[in-house]
């Protein structure tokens, strides 16, 4: 068994309580239209080159019988500068709870959260893994996507839930994730009859997920679940475009980033729902 | 901001207006070479103050400016030349980085001061002591000097109608404070002359702890309010800063002031106060390069009181700087400093121990490049090392030669007597002898620079040559030599696949506990010529740039010109691990067998401390770190973007404050390298 990891970031701030450390797993089945994260969509390893250090040496593509480098197309260990690296590092469960717990004392204090990507279409990773950090407190940050069995299973061992919710329409689910929300309002729907406590995350997106109509749509549709959810409303932040350059994409979102941004929590809080905004 | 006008009247620096060079002929008053250096420099100290004019900024409180820019040296420049010529000289010449016993002298007076040294001269001069004459003859002419030199201030508070003013001090320096107000009057009076004589890095010392019963009192008999003691803390923390610019140091800002604040006093009683509180809240106000606030933890500290020093850390000033007693004081006390001594701890102008009072040190005399050791080592004896172990112990030999060459370089030492620091000093009048002579304690201290750079070369070294074999050392010694041409996969795998220290993984840390112990037993034993011993540090200072000039490439990767990192921290081309490994990491090294002082320095993003929530984890952090037993710790809160800004367009970013190695400074002041440095540092984000 082993996973596809690309990034492990210690002292994560906004991704559950305490002192923790993000597991980032690449790969997701949705394609967000303002993914702040390129480098989780694929879930394969592929090349991410920082072009402000790239001097065109042109070393990278000396042929090299590497490891690493294997279906890469270059070498990703000869670079002075480092800009050509490789996305995504495949990770035993013991090699990753090892670089974890090498911070112990400190994730005592707080925990680890799996994110991605989409976290749990590595759900039997993150089992195996967190069998192996024992009295860790656990968070995963999820779409939410998932077929409803992996997803109940994959939870049972999670202490912090963070689920997504982007949009309530079907359709406009589809035409800014690629998915439709089925699955996802599903798999939100038992969590809220389970009695478990969670967050929901709403991506605040001009003029997307923004608007009053899936606001208060979201907000109805939690309504149930109002004594065991906490929703938490995530502003947009401009993305710069270098990080989708970087893994050979372009950047071009179908909406206005500059527009206002409507922060509005009155939808939630009028439904007994406690809600945030950062 | 309680008293906005007078702030924004430094803000403008209109103060600067007054100035004035010192007039050159008054100088013949204290360049005879016939009379004694410490004769002059009172001669010296006086004509400066005769030339000073009284001037009250409107709004001002706390009075005392300086309007006469630096006084020529007592010594021509021949007869210095013959003094350097027999003598090691530290840095300038003069008396730096101690602190002096202010407390003592602002509830004794002025006067009391006086009629101890008339009585000491009696016995002195029944002894025919020679030496003890001019040096007690010195520091009451000093004292004089100073009295004239406020009852001048006083006539000026009473001819502009600041009644306030003029009774303060019609007290002090005369008489002991009596009033909050009074103290924090008399150490400005004591502060600014020390600058006056020509002392530098005069720090501030344990100012909580002698100055919060004057203001406790005063709260208790209602004579003050909290509201009132705070504008005058402000006014007393903006008197650190109207004459800092023409203070002495590497660069602008470099200037000692620091300020410690909380832990234990002699009798092992928490210090932190209602005023150790106030001075962070002030700091955060007032957002100046100084006084540089310091804070004294130990397991033993709330959790509350991280929050309130994470508060001011959020403001970007570097402030404050975490030393741990848990760690400190026994470290101290097995280096022989006494308990109660060892309690008192101060920082010097930087992070160097220093002990208010009773310690006359040089904490920065000299500074051992730990990478420079390891390269010696390489070249030398890579090739004929049979194995890993049997070349640590030439890294050892390195380090130790390395050691010596700095205790022999600093013998003979001469330091500028200085009268009026040693009045505020504990024994020296009692001994009729200036500080700059020697005290209590005499030890020198010697930084420690480069250690990560070192302790990843051994890395790389132990891994490639003696594990793998993969690399042979005339390879590697080329590859350092060409600075890596032609060695592109070597280089990649050195800097940046093996790890690092800061990584968490053993071998560096390894590493750098072999080389910190060895530079520690290296120094054991050996004594000064004043009796005192040689405290290995942690510290880089200035070094992270001289000393990395001074080497080739290093096996860790690091190209050659490339810097260190700074103080006791991950080398600057390490990516590390992230925040827990770095503190995990340096909180597992000897570090209390290398007590001379020098702090794991780390950059978090300014956005880090945007929320409640963060403050919280950086203050958990900081509490982790001490309770893990890490020594000492400061933390900058940076955003590289207005950093990069701020120098393509400093007029822009005047006030913008950075953490450089142990000090707070202006950034677009500064050097570009370093500048660069503190760019090129890891800067940890959300």
């Amino acid at each position: 068994m082993t996973g596809l990891v690309f990034d492990v970031k210690e002292f994560a701030l906004h991704d559950g309580s305490g002192l923790r450390t993000t597991v980032f797993l690449k790969g997701c089945p949705l394609r967000c239209a303002w993914c702040h994260n390129p480098e989780g969509m694929r879930p394969v390893r592929e090349i991410a080159r920082d072009l402000k250090k790239c001097r065109h040496c042109g070393l990278c593509r000396t042929p090299c019988d590497h490891e690493e480098c294997r279906d890469l197309g270059v070498c990703v260990k000869i670079c002075p500068e480092d800009a050509v690296r490789a996305v995504g590092k495949v990770m035993t469960p013991e090699e990753l709870s090892r670089r974890l717990l090498k911070n112990r004392e400190f994730l005592e204090e707080g925990g680890v959260t799996f994110s991605g990507g989409e976290p749990l279409l590595q759900a039997g990773f993150i089992r195996e893994t967190a069998a192996l950090l024992p009295g860790i407190s656990l968070a995963v940050e999820t779409s939410a996507h998932i077929d409803p069995e992996i997803f109940r299973r994959a939870i049972a061992g999670i202490d912090e839930i963070y689920a997504d919710l982007k949009l309530i329409d079907p359709a406009l689910h589809e035409k800014w994730t690629g998915v439709r929300n089925d699955l996802i309002l599903g798999n939100l729907r038992r969590l809220m009859e389970s009695g478990r406590i969670f967050t929901v995350r709403v991506p605040l997106i001009p003029g997307v997920t923004d608007t009053p109509e899936n606001l208060s749509g979201i907000a109805s549709f939690l309504e149930p679940g109002r004594r065991t959810v906490r929703v938490e409303l995530i502003p947009y932040n401009p993305v710069t475009g270098a990080k989708y350059r970087s893994v050979g994409r372009e950047y071009r979102p179908a909406f206005d980033e500059k527009a206002p941004l409507r922060k509005d929590l009155s939808p939630f809080r009028e439904k007994g729902i406690a809600a945030v905004a950062y | 901001m309680k008293n906005q006008a007078l702030y924004d009247y430094y803000l403008a620096h209109k103060h600067r207006d007054f100035r004035k060079p010192f007039r050159e002929e008054d100088a013949k008053a204290f360049r005879d070479p016939a009379v004694p250096p410490v004769k002059r420099m009172a001669a010296r100290l006086r004509a400066l103050l005769d030339q000073e004019t009284p001037v009250i900024l409107p709004g001002q409180k706390i009075v005392f400016l300086r309007t006469v820019t630096a006084p020529p040296s007592i010594f021509a420049e021949e007869e210095w030349e013959k003094i350097r010529s027999g003598h090691f000289i530290h840095e300038l010449g003069y008396l730096s980085n101690l602190s002096a016993d202010y407390g003592a002298a602002i509830r004794t007076g002025l006067l009391r001061r006086r009629e101890e040294i008339v009585s000491r001269l009696e016995k002195a001069r029944a002894a025919r002591d020679g030496e003890g004459i001019d040096f007690l003859e010195a520091a009451l002419s000093e004292i004089d000097a100073v009295r004239a030199f406020a009852a001048r201030y006083r006539a000026r508070a009473e001819e502009e109608g600041l009644p306030e003013i003029a009774r303060v001090l019609s007290r002090v320096p005369d008489h002991p404070a009596e009033s909050f107000y009074e103290a924090l009057q008399f150490f400005r009076i004591l502060h600014y002359t020390l600058w006056a004589e020509g002392e530098y890095h005069n720090t501030a010392g344990r100012f909580d702890l002698w100055a919060w019963p004057y203001l406790r009192r005063d709260l208790e008999r209602g004579e003050l309010t909290e509201d009132r003691a705070a504008e005058l803390l402000e006014d007393f923390f903006l008197s650190f800063n109207w004459d800092s610019d023409l203070y002495t140091g590497v660069q602008l800002g470099d200037n000692g002031q620091s300020m410690m604040l909380g832990g234990v006093d002699a009798a092992g009683n928490d210090v932190y106060n209602p005023l150790s509180r106030m001075c962070l809240e002030t700091s955060y106000e007032l957002k100046l390069i100084d006084p540089k606030i310091n804070l004294r933890v130990s397991k033993n500290t709330p959790f509350e009181r991280y929050l309130e020093a994470t508060r001011l850390t959020k403001a970007g000033l570097g402030f404050p700087q975490y030393s741990n007693d848990d760690v400190v004081i026994p470290a101290l006390e097995r280096l022989g400093y006494g308990t109660e001594d060892a309690r008192n701890y101060t920082v010097a102008a930087c992070w160097e121990f220093i002990l208010p009072g009773v310690a006359a040190e040089v904490v920065n005399i000299g500074a051992l490049s730990y990478p420079k050791a390891v390269q010696k080592a390489v070249y030398r004896d890579l090739r004929n090392a049979p194995d890993y172990e049997s070349f640590l112990e030439r890294v050892k030999d390195a380090v130790r030669e390395e050691a010596e060459d700095i205790v022999e370089s600093v013998k003979n030492l001469y330091i500028i007597p200085a009268p009026f620091y040693s009045v505020l000093m504990d024994g020296c009048v009692e001994r009729a002898r200036d500080i700059s002579l020697g005290n209590k304690y005499n030890n020198f201290g010697i930084h420690g620079t480069g250690l990560s750079t070192a302790a990843d070369s051994l890395e790389a070294v132990r891994t490639l040559i003696f594990e793998e074999r993969s690399l042979t050392p005339a390879e590697l010694i080329d590859a350092m030599e060409k600075d890596f041409a032609g060695y592109e996969l070597l280089l990649h795998r050195v800097r940046y696949e093996l790890p690092k220290l800061g990584d968490g993984e053993p071998g560096p840390r390894e590493a750098a506990a072999f080389l910190m112990n060895a530079f520690a037993s290296s120094l054991e034993g050996k004594r000064n010529e004043r009796g005192g011993l040689f405290r290995p540090g942690t510290g880089s200072a200035m070094f992270y740039l001289r000393h990395a000039s001074e080497i080739d490439a290093s096996p860790d990767g690091r190209r050659k010109g490339e810097p260190f990192g700074t103080n006791f921290s991950p080398s600057l081309y390490a990516k590390s691990a992230g925040p827990f490994s770095v503190i995990g990491d340096f909180t597992a090294l000897p570090a209390a067998k290398t007590i001379n002082g020098g702090p794991l320095t780390m950059e978090f993003h300014s956005s880090v401390f945007r929320t409640d929530e963060g403050i919280d984890r950086v203050a958990r952090l900081v509490k982790l770190f001490v309770d893990k037993g890490g020594h000492q710790l400061q933390l900058n809160s940076i955003n590289r973007e207005r950093l990069l800004e701020a120098q393509a367009h400093p007029e822009e970013h005047k006030n913008l404050i950075v953490r450089i190695w142990g000090w707070s400074a202006y950034f677009v002041e500064l050097d570009k390298a370093y500048q660069d440095h503190l760019i090129a540092r890891q800067e940890f984000d959300e």
